[in-house]
């Protein structure tokens, strides 16, 4: 409790969202007045315990924002300069803590106040929906309790076909495409001639976007006017169409039969995938570019001293400094990886042929937006939440351990 | 008549030399009372103008007053979620596109007018695509952009085997035979989905719904699937697993296609031979075979304005009438829903220079609808689709895929599975 | 940094590397820009067609010619009262050929083959078909079709038909733009991707959403990030999972939950509704994270004892070291934003609000898709990224050999 100023500040801002949401007809008014008094509650006890005068403008201004904050949204404003006001009067009293506690949380409150209104907010709308029968926006729904997730989780084989191949794509993509990277970028960084050249070429793929660039690798894997078919002298090839895992089909003629999960990824959600690593290619080599900028060149100069060879020097310096920098493109690729989207509906807008492309949010958007099942959809997006903040988590700690932050 | 029918070109021919078709809409409603919101799913080409350009005639009728504003929500599927989103609390469009399983889903949401509410008789209409609109027994909306299945074949193809065009199923599977033997490759290129099983189940005499019941594994439906297994397996069918039948002409050569009629002009875009259009092969000779109808219907929302459902009512009447389908079939390549229309002076000199969609009208006589559940798609997709899938490729066979899909959709429907 | 003693060999082996590599990266492109200059039919051919008609030169002087007689050499034209003359070599005289011009897609009064006057004469060892604008409009395109009976062992039209397919015993040839002019037959694609819908308007939204994001979105990353990277605060872990759960939602069930509040918002169909919710970038804060966290500690600590002030610290020392990070992070937004699709399809519908990924959808058809123009329309979007981008990052490179940074 120590964190008064801080305490302040929060109670003002949610006083704030809850002006908002009562504007917007979320919640009942009477919980403004609950937030007020909250908030009146905390100020008056942070000022009386330790009073000075100076604080006083503050108050006034606060307490002012507060009252017509009920009638007029813009008197939020009143609110928030108050509480600038307390800070001010604060301050030169507050220990380092305090200090920490305050600044960290002003700098931080936009944001998580954005997150918290656009993406906070409507994912509570779906979890709720998630409890219902059937929700299509349309008409009322009865409430269903834990239905849609007992029939996710016990009775739907196509979901976890789609958590399969997720998760195949998720172990290919993640780890292939940040070594490419890593490796690309490093060359890119030598000093070259036509450098930006190169380095617009790379990052071509990135910049256009994902529709375009999934019709054109619709065109390379086309069977009849495909590049891919002509390069290999194979005409007729229907990639995108061949449901068979790789594995099963690279282990057939030893005459193993694989089947199922362990047959691996289809030939078809393998053309994805390339296609896939190939134009998230270019931002991972900008973002690990940017990282390399920070390493010190003099570290390479003494290794080359110490008569390391190339090799050497970037598993030693390189990788270590990189850690950063890749651990941030690991975290964000699982995340992003197992939410693949839109190549997977330019490419199989079905879902391959015998479902072997169908990722677990192309499922979902079957199942909300052609179903128009939204419960069903939102059980789905809890699921997947709950899993991808799982494995996040363990990566977090499998991994953080190993980045090198400057000392 | 003469002078509004030489307005109504008149006025096309504008639009299409200056202005924009969307602009001279903005003009038209700017001073209206009322304005009408038709929400579709046309994002561009022939369809989307050809609308416009019926809207702009319609407003020109109305004298200003009110008006009728189309507004493209992106394609179909775009369409539906925008319709949902605006039921949470925006406004909901006066009139919009939906196929009939969407109307079924509206209503189980009573969220439509039924048109007899609003005055709008749909004499004259192909009683087969009104028949689709009408469900429990009322008439929830008008059929606007139709398609129907037509037998697309190789005239080069079919002249150098000295073939003639196959009016029986059985004719059609000998000569599909024949060609695919002496040129040693399939010649009937089919997508292994449910609007081409379609075909092959309702010209057999199959239907989907018996005693209100969905039956999927009924043994018509088992003969027509063993039918397109049969044909892949002898080699004169030949499965196209990815993108449009008209973009796989090169797999090789090709003599046989039955896909709907608003491919049209993507066939001929992309095929180097004579292209022909023919009516489907029938189960005998006395009449072709059935088409799957294919298209939306223009339904009218209870949550509009009065004043909007009127004018509504105003240009629904409009768009089935002879004229207006006419001219709107003629332009998007779609099958007039009038049967009036097919007099239409238009029409027939269209006919003449494209011989094509002549056929599409007769076709559209022997017309089919799948069923009208709201659940229709998932199971056209998810649940036959893939019994169609896996028996043409050859991983399962056709009774077992299908009575597999009969379980599911009895499943689905009875609400044990999503 | 050096590679290491037999540098040229090695750093040829680089060259080739890269250069492999960029091929791979690049190659799609080439396919886009070619596609873009192809004729709906060379598109779809079974082999690949590396130079399309339109880039031949010997194309271009028949283009240029034709396109004078209708407009100008450069852009063609079909003018009110002006002649076109297409000639088809054949030989000998034979059976005449059928010209006829196709009425315009979308309606079926078509004031151009209306009043246009059709020759057909045969000349030495040629056809000449004589198109006359006989009306008093002038119209920008002058398509044509042309059935020459099979009868004739070999044709040599002046210009490339833009398709050629049987019919019966002819063959019909068919030409987009007869009086193209030199630039208007390269470009055709681009001309009708750019007259089919007001893509200045797009782009401007396009821009200036981006923009808006980038720069106010950068303002509350790097804030945030710096509190998170550099300010011991309760409650920091359980923001950081906060922030990093965001993004662990699937965002296609937040589509319609987030337009419920857009819509009592009353943000429909405004900027607001394209730029707000994505204000606060999680990539942003996470990039900037780690960019703070790898600076040196001492750095601030000495700052902290010199008495400044957090903001301080965060506007006098993090923000200026991390100048390779917020461009970083300026691009990513930048290309996010102007890449979405699904979101601002969603929040708005007026042509006015459309942005650039919206109004390619215009190309995407319900039964096919008109390869030309949509590969005309992809490229001229990604054309002012990639500019910006080569500019953008000869910056980057001098901005951070400005600001100290080894």
């Amino acid at each position: 409790m120590a964190y008064r100023p801080a305490l302040v500040l929060g109670t003002a801002v949610l006083l704030a969202l809850i002006r908002l949401a009562v504007e917007l007809e979320l919640l009942p008014g009477w919980i403004y007045g609950l937030g007020a008094a909250l908030l009146l509650g905390v100020t008056l006890e942070a000022t009386l315990r330790a009073f000075r005068l100076s604080l006083l403008p503050g108050l006034g201004l606060l307490l002012a924002g507060i009252g017509l904050g009920y009638s007029a949204f813009y008197a939020l404003l009143l609110l928030l300069a108050g509480v600038g006001a307390l800070y001010l009067a604060w301050s030169p009293q507050m220990s380092e803590r305090e200090q920490a506690a305050f600044w960290g949380w002003l700098l931080v409150w936009p944001a998580v106040g954005l997150l918290l209104v656009w993406q906070v907010i409507p994912s509570l709308y779906a979890l709720w929906i998630s409890f219902l029968d059937r929700f299509n926006f349309i008409g009322e729904s009865r409430f269903a309790g834990l239905t849609n997730y007992e029939i996710l989780l016990t009775r739907d084989p196509l979901f976890w076909k789609a958590i399969a191949n997720t998760f195949w794509f998720v172990i290919v993509t993640v780890p292939l495409g940040i070594l490419l990277a890593t490796l690309v970028a490093i060359l890119l960084n030598e000093k070259v001639r036509l450098q930006g050249f190169f380095r617009t070429l790379y990052f071509l793929p990135y910049i256009t976007a994902l529709t375009a660039a999934a019709a054109v690798w619709d065109w390379i894997y086309n069977p009849e006017f495909g590049f891919l078919n002509w390069l290999l002298g194979t005409p007729g090839l229907d990639w995108l169409s061949t449901p068979k895992g790789i594995f099963a089909l690279a282990l057939a003629p030893f005459g193993i039969e694989l089947k199922g999960f362990w047959a691996g990824p289809s030939v078809a959600f393998v053309a994805i995938m390339v296609m896939s690593i190939w134009h998230l290619l270019g931002y991972q080599i900008v973002v690990i570019l940017a990282g390399l900028q920070n390493i010190p060149k003099e570290y390479y100069e003494a290794a080359q001293l110490d008569g390391a060879s190339w090799w050497q020097q970037q598993r030693y310096i390189t990788w270590p400094l990189l850690s950063p920098t890749t651990f941030f493109l690991a975290t964000l690729g699982l995340i992003g990886a197992f939410q693949v989207f839109t190549q997977v509906l330019i490419m199989t807008p079905t879902g391959g042929v015998l479902q072997d492309t169908l990722t677990i949010t192309l499922y979902l958007y079957n199942k909300g937006f052609r179903d128009s099942d939204f419960s069903y959809a939102s059980a789905i997006a809890m699921v997947v939440f709950v899993m991808i903040l799982a494995l996040t988590v363990v990566q977090q700690r499998a991994l953080e351990r190993k980045v090198t932050y400057e000392a | 008549m003469k002078h509004a029918m030489v307005g109504l070109l008149a006025l096309l021919g504008l639009a299409l030399a200056q202005q924009r078709p969307e602009d001279v809409i903005r003009g038209q409603c700017e001073k209206a009372e009322v304005v009408a919101e038709l929400w579709h799913g046309f994002t561009g080409g022939a369809p989307k103008t050809a609308l416009e350009n019926l809207v702009i005639e319609f407003n020109r009728t109305q004298g200003g007053q009110v008006c009728v504003r189309p507004i493209s929500q992106g394609n179909y599927r775009d369409l539906s979620t925008k319709i949902k989103a605006a039921f949470t609390g925006g406004k909901v469009p006066a009139m919009a596109q939906a196929f009939e399983n969407n109307m079924a889903l509206y209503l189980e949401s009573d969220a439509l007018v039924p048109m007899s509410a609003l005055g709008v008789d749909l004499k004259g209409v192909n009683p087969l695509f009104a028949n689709a609109v009408t469900m429990n027994n009322q008439v929830y909306g008008v059929p606007f952009n139709k398609s129907v299945q037509l037998l697309y074949f190789n005239r080069d193809l079919l002249k150098k085997h000295g073939a003639k065009v196959p009016v029986t199923i059985g004719e059609f599977i000998a000569t599909a035979k024949r060609i695919s033997q002496e040129e040693k490759a399939p010649v009937y290129f089919f997508q292994p989905d449910t609007s081409t099983f379609s075909y092959w189940f309702f010209t057999l005499g199959g239907s989907y719904l018996q005693n209100g019941k969905l039956v999927l594994n009924s043994p018509k439906a088992v003969e027509a699937l063993e039918l397109l297994a049969q044909g892949v397996k002898s080699g004169w069918a030949r499965p196209i697993t990815s993108g449009f039948i008209n973009q796989n002409f090169g797999a090789g050569p090709f003599g046989f296609s039955t896909d709907t009629s608003a491919g049209y002009t993507f066939y001929l875009q992309a095929a180097k031979f004579d292209l022909g259009v023919a009516t489907l092969p029938g189960r005998t000779d006395k009449q072709p075979g059935f088409g799957l109808v294919q298209g939306t219907n223009l339904v009218v929302f209870k949550r509009a304005d009065d004043e909007e459902k009127k004018v509504a009512a105003d240009f629904l009447k409009f768009a089935i009438s002879p004229r207006a389908q006419a001219v709107f079939g003629v332009a998007a390549n779609y099958v007039p829903v009038n049967s009036g229309s097919g007099v239409d002076p238009l029409v027939t000199r269209y006919i003449k220079e494209n011989p094509a969609f002549g056929v599409a009208i007769t076709q559209a006589r022997y017309a089919r609808f799948e069923p009208a559940l709201s659940s229709w798609e998932q199971i056209r997709f998810d649940i036959l689709g893939q019994a169609i899938r896996e028996t043409v490729l050859g991983q399962s066979t056709p009774k077992a895929a299908l009575d597999k899909a009969q379980k599911a959709a009895e499943d689905l429907l009875a609400g044990r599975t999503r | 940094m050096k590679l290491d003693l037999r540098s040229a060999i090695g750093r040829l082996f680089l060259y080739l590397l890269l250069s492999l590599g960029a091929l791979a990266m690049a190659f799609p492109f080439y396919w886009m820009l070619a596609t873009s200059l192809k004729s709906p039919q060379e598109a779809q051919q079974s082999r690949p067609v590396w130079i399309p008609e339109r880039l031949k030169a010997s194309n271009w002087r028949a283009a240029a010619r034709l396109g004078a007689q209708g407009g100008s050499p450069l852009w063609g034209g079909y003018q009110a009262g002006r002649t076109i003359t297409l000639r088809i070599y054949t030989g000998k005289v034979g059976p005449p050929p059928q010209v006829r011009i196709p009425s315009a897609a979308g309606a079926f009064f078509d004031p151009r083959a209306e009043g246009s006057q059709i020759q057909t004469r045969f000349r030495e060892g040629y056809w000449e078909i004589a198109v006359t604008n006989r009306s008093s409009q002038s119209f920008r395109l002058l398509p044509l079709v042309v059935l020459i009976s099979k009868s004739y062992p070999s044709y040599q039209p002046e210009l490339p038909p833009d398709a050629v397919r049987s019919s019966g015993d002819d063959w019909r040839l068919e030409w987009v733009n007869i009086a193209p002019g030199a630039l208007g037959y390269v470009l055709h694609n681009y001309r009708e991707a750019w007259n089919a819908a007001p893509f200045g308007r797009y782009f401007f939204n396009s821009f200036f959403t981006a923009g808006t994001q980038v720069l106010v979105g950068l303002l509350l990353a790097a804030m945030a990030a710096f509190a998170l990277a550099r300010i011991a605060f309760p409650g920091k872990g359980a923001v950081w999972l906060l922030i990093l759960a965001t993004l662990m939602i699937p965002g296609e069930v937040l589509l319609i939950p987030s337009y419920v509040l857009l819509s009592k918002l009353g943000w429909i169909n405004t900027y607001y509704a394209l730029v707000v919710p994505w204000l606060a970038s999680v990539f942003g804060i996470f990039l900037l994270r780690q960019f703070y966290l790898s600076l040196p500690t001492d750095l601030f600590d000495a700052a902290r004892i010199d008495g400044a002030s957090y903001w301080s610290q965060l506007w006098r020392i993090a923000l200026p070291l991390a100048v390779p990070g917020l461009v970083t992070y300026g691009i990513f937004t930048f290309l996010g934003a102007y890449n979405a699709l699904l979101w601002p399809l969603i929040v708005t519908d007026k042509p006015e609000m459309y942005t650039i990924q919206r109004g390619l959808q215009v190309f995407i058809g319900e039964a096919g898709s008109d390869y030309g123009a949509l590969m005309a329309a992809s490229t001229l979007s990604i054309l002012p990224i990639v500019l910006g981008y080569f500019f953008a990052q000869q910056q980057f490179i001098q901005g951070v050999a400005r600001s100290g940074i080894k």
